[in-house]
């Protein structure tokens, strides 16, 4: 039996298992909240991990990598084609706003790292970089389930919209600056940008029927030219990503993304599960690391400059809520197995995983105490 | 003009990078996605000059293919194999969703006397001809009856999945699309039926063990499976609805991976699910809107590999006799397509036209032509003479498929 197959297999049965839940449980409580955040994928992997190794005894992980470049990419495109022409806006944004997020993630970073130099962790800076993230999806969730309009939230979803923005920033820098063979690197980004101008500029000749066509073949070139320059596909993904959005079709490629969003959220979250069983590391170390960047974060994130939050709301409160961290560890964590960057050690996934369900479960108290004092 | 300077310069630039980079592993990913990425925009530019999507994407195919530029190796084209029988099983399923018996123009039972008539003349023109051919002006290989009796036979087969390529391309509907379509599926059907019988009554005489019971199982289980299969779609869009073109995805790969395992026909098991959830539920047209937004990138990958697997030297070795093969078919299927269209009281278009859309051939043939090759003491020459007879009909069939549709204005 082949890999490939046996991981898409389990897929479908996940998928249609939970589609079905997904379709009934929309309720205003916190067990509706938790199944949503689709954390029962994890569950999921750890069970094709157990499924496999008692049955099939085949190396999952290896086959698994292999599309791992292709989900890498996706997730850099999709992150890069959320900024359709905010590159400019963003620069008309008040002073307030930038003093906030870069207070935020210089001091969430730096409290990161601390912590990991101080347990004697191996590439601390790399580790921080990739658990100081966060994403909207939860606040969305949020919103959906208990009612709450947009722009109750506005200030909070646009700093976490902006988030992962920073991190792949961060994260792309560093890419091209560590790994050792950087003349290879940076040959990869001008087949990159050949490509990607390449093909916008043909796309802008064309109607929008092509566009889906384009929009696949892109992504495969995209996956390719990670493998072949042994290069980040996710900071690949999120460069092209922002050009690509920036082109006159750039609407259309990002609706295509997104379409197969949350395909790829379920899909990352059991490859984390198949690695948590693969490798296990449940340490108390590990979980002392998690508890300590989880309350180092509520503090910095949440405490420390609310008062820069309560100038950008003005006089109609908002709720300041942006503890959570979301996915996008995961996909870098991958990204650094990937690639050049594998010095990251492997019990980072345990420590993400218990950081990610804290700060999903605080973020969910704080907005409930919040949108009860609007 | 200053657009087509620009993209002629873009797709020699990606040539560049295809000639630039080596091939290994590491490097097939990319190199592979360049060679699409040519092959599509090529496409798109010969569209224009009405030329079909799909022979470009064949041509293209034929030029980077391990027997030409070679910048893709035999092994790499083999390991294509799992993605190339997705594609097929995709296009099958759409081929059978696209088929309607119950609000369809057309009788079922004229469909049924135009192929079966159109076969039984096809197939014995071409075996009267071959054997004239043998005896009277001494072509050698043609003295064989069991060569004349398999390349007969193959002469009329057909490809469903360049029928469906052409329509989906140019979105025609009418009567023609209509008859080229089932007419193409219920021949493809007959075919692989009377290979195997034939297959089982000369491959004894050889001493082997071909049976034609185990192809008519095989046939009916792919049928009944195909019906499960559609059963299971019509369950899921019928209590679940969510993300339908993702499922389709993971179904379509399951299945043909479930098929291949099990020695199934895929394509009968596809064709018969669409058929099933078309004629049988109201889901048919879902599924055909599900995978028509990304159906050109099948087309795409499914079109490009079968022009790598044309073999060029076999063309060569062999081109005047292909030639004048190709075109004894031609003539052959104009005359059966006639007199079939004549007996069924069909107009003008049918009579005249139709042939045009029974041109292109693939995969069967292919198939069948490897299977002589492992069986039979002349097996090697009839298998160089049947790649080159269909890379000929593959390039051309879309070509004249496209121009009858134009000439019956089914086509927007």
């Amino acid at each position: 039996m082949n890999e490939f197959v046996i991981s898409i297999f389990f897929l479908l049965i996940v998928f249609i298992g939970a589609a079905i839940f997904s379709a009934k449980t929309k309720k205003p409580s916190v067990l509706s909240f938790v199944l949503n955040l689709e954390l029962e994928y994890i569950i999921i992997g750890v069970l094709i991990y157990l499924l496999n190794d008692h049955y099939f005894k085949t190396s999952i992980q290896n086959t698994t990598m292999t599309f791992i470049s292709i989900a890498l990419c996706f997730m850099g495109m999709l992150i890069g084609t959320q900024f359709k022409y905010k590159v400019l806006l963003l620069l008309k944004v008040p002073r307030a706003f930038w003093k906030y997020i870069i207070s935020t993630y210089v001091f969430s970073f730096l409290a990161i790292f601390i912590i990991f130099y101080f347990f004697n962790y191996k590439a601390p800076y790399l580790s921080a970089i990739i658990l100081n993230t966060g994403m909207p999806y939860s606040l969305t969730l949020f919103g959906r389930l208990f009612r709450v309009g947009p722009s109750k939230l506005f200030n909070s979803m646009l700093v976490l919209s902006i988030y992962p923005a920073i991190a792949l920033v961060h994260y792309s820098v560093y890419f091209f600056i560590q790994v050792a063979d950087s003349p290879q690197q940076f040959f990869s980004l001008f087949w990159l940008i050949i490509f990607t101008v390449g093909i916008i500029s043909y796309e802008s000749q064309q109607t929008r029927k092509i566009i889906n066509t384009i929009s696949m073949i892109f992504l495969f070139i995209l996956a390719g030219l990670s493998v072949c320059f042994d290069v980040s596909p996710i900071a690949m993904g999120f460069i092209s990503g922002i050009i690509a959005a920036n082109s006159p079709f750039g609407d259309i490629f990002s609706n295509i993304y997104q379409s197969f969003e949350r395909f790829f959220y379920l899909f990352i979250y059991m490859i984390l599960g198949f690695f948590l069983m693969s490798q296990p590391y449940f340490e108390i170390t590990y979980i002392i690391t998690a508890v300590l960047i989880f309350f180092s974060l509520l503090f910095i994130r949440h405490f420390a400059f609310s008062h820069l939050f309560a100038q950008l709301h003005g006089k109609s409160r908002e709720i300041q809520s942006i503890v959570s961290i979301g996915v996008l560890p995961g996909f870098l964590l991958f990204d650094s197995f990937f690639t050049g960057l594998s010095m990251v050690p492997l019990e980072i996934v345990t420590v993400y995983l218990v950081l990610y369900i804290l700060t999903e479960i605080t973020n969910y108290r704080i907005l409930v105490n919040e949108t009860k004092h609007l | 003009m200053k657009q087509n300077i620009y993209n002629a310069v873009f797709i020699a630039l990606c040539f560049f990078a295809l000639y630039l980079l080596e091939n290994s592993l590491q490097t097939f990913p990319l190199r592979l996605g360049i060679a699409l990425l040519v092959s599509f925009i090529t496409g798109e530019i010969l569209a224009k000059a009405g030329m079909p999507r799909i022979s470009t994407y064949l041509i293209i195919g034929i030029i980077t293919g391990p027997y030409a530029v070679s910048f893709f190796s035999l092994k790499e084209v083999a390991g294509l194999r799992i993605i190339d029988t997705i594609a097929l099983s995709t296009i099958a399923f759409v081929a059978g969703s696209d088929i309607d018996f119950r609000r369809g123009s057309i009788k079922f039972s004229k469909i049924l006397s135009f192929s079966l008539m159109q076969f039984i003349i096809g197939f014995f023109a071409a075996l009267l001809i071959l054997y004239i051919m043998g005896q009277c002006f001494h072509f050698d290989m043609f003295n064989n009856i069991s060569f004349i009796l398999f390349l007969s036979l193959i002469l009329n087969a057909v490809s469903p999945a360049t029928t469906v390529a052409v329509i989906k391309e140019t979105g025609s509907k009418g009567k023609l699309t209509d008859y080229v379509l089932s007419t193409a599926i219920l021949k493809d059907f007959t075919i692989i039926v009377c290979f195997s019988i034939l297959l089982s009554l000369l491959d004894v005489q050889e001493g082997g063990e071909a049976s034609v019971t185990n192809v008519l199982t095989e046939e009916l289980f792919s049928a009944v499976a195909g019906i499960a299969a559609g059963l299971g779609v019509f369950l899921y869009m019928r209590f679940v609805k969510v993300n339908l073109g993702v499922f389709l995805f993971l179904t379509i790969i399951i299945i043909t991976w479930v098929c291949r395992e099990t020695h199934l026909n895929n394509l009968m098991v596809f064709i018969t699910a669409g058929i099933f959830l078309n004629n049988f539920t109201r889901f048919g047209s879902m599924v055909t809107e599900s995978i028509d937004k990304n159906f050109n990138i099948i087309l795409l990958i499914f079109f490009f590999s079968a022009g790598m697997v044309i073999d060029l030297k076999a063309l060569m070795s062999m081109f005047g006799l292909a030639v004048f093969i190709a075109f004894l078919r031609v003539a052959i299927l104009y005359v059966s397509c006639y007199i079939s269209a004549t007996f069924i009281k069909e107009d003008f278009k049918i009579k005249h036209l139709s042939f045009m859309g029974f041109l292109g051939q693939a995969g069967v043939s292919i198939g069948f032509a490897k299977i002589i090759a492992s069986i039979f003491p002349f097996g090697e020459i009839f298998q160089t003479l049947v790649l080159a007879i269909v890379g000929i009909n593959q390039v051309v069939g879309p070509v004249m498929f496209r121009f009858a549709l134009k000439k019956c204005k089914e086509i927007k």
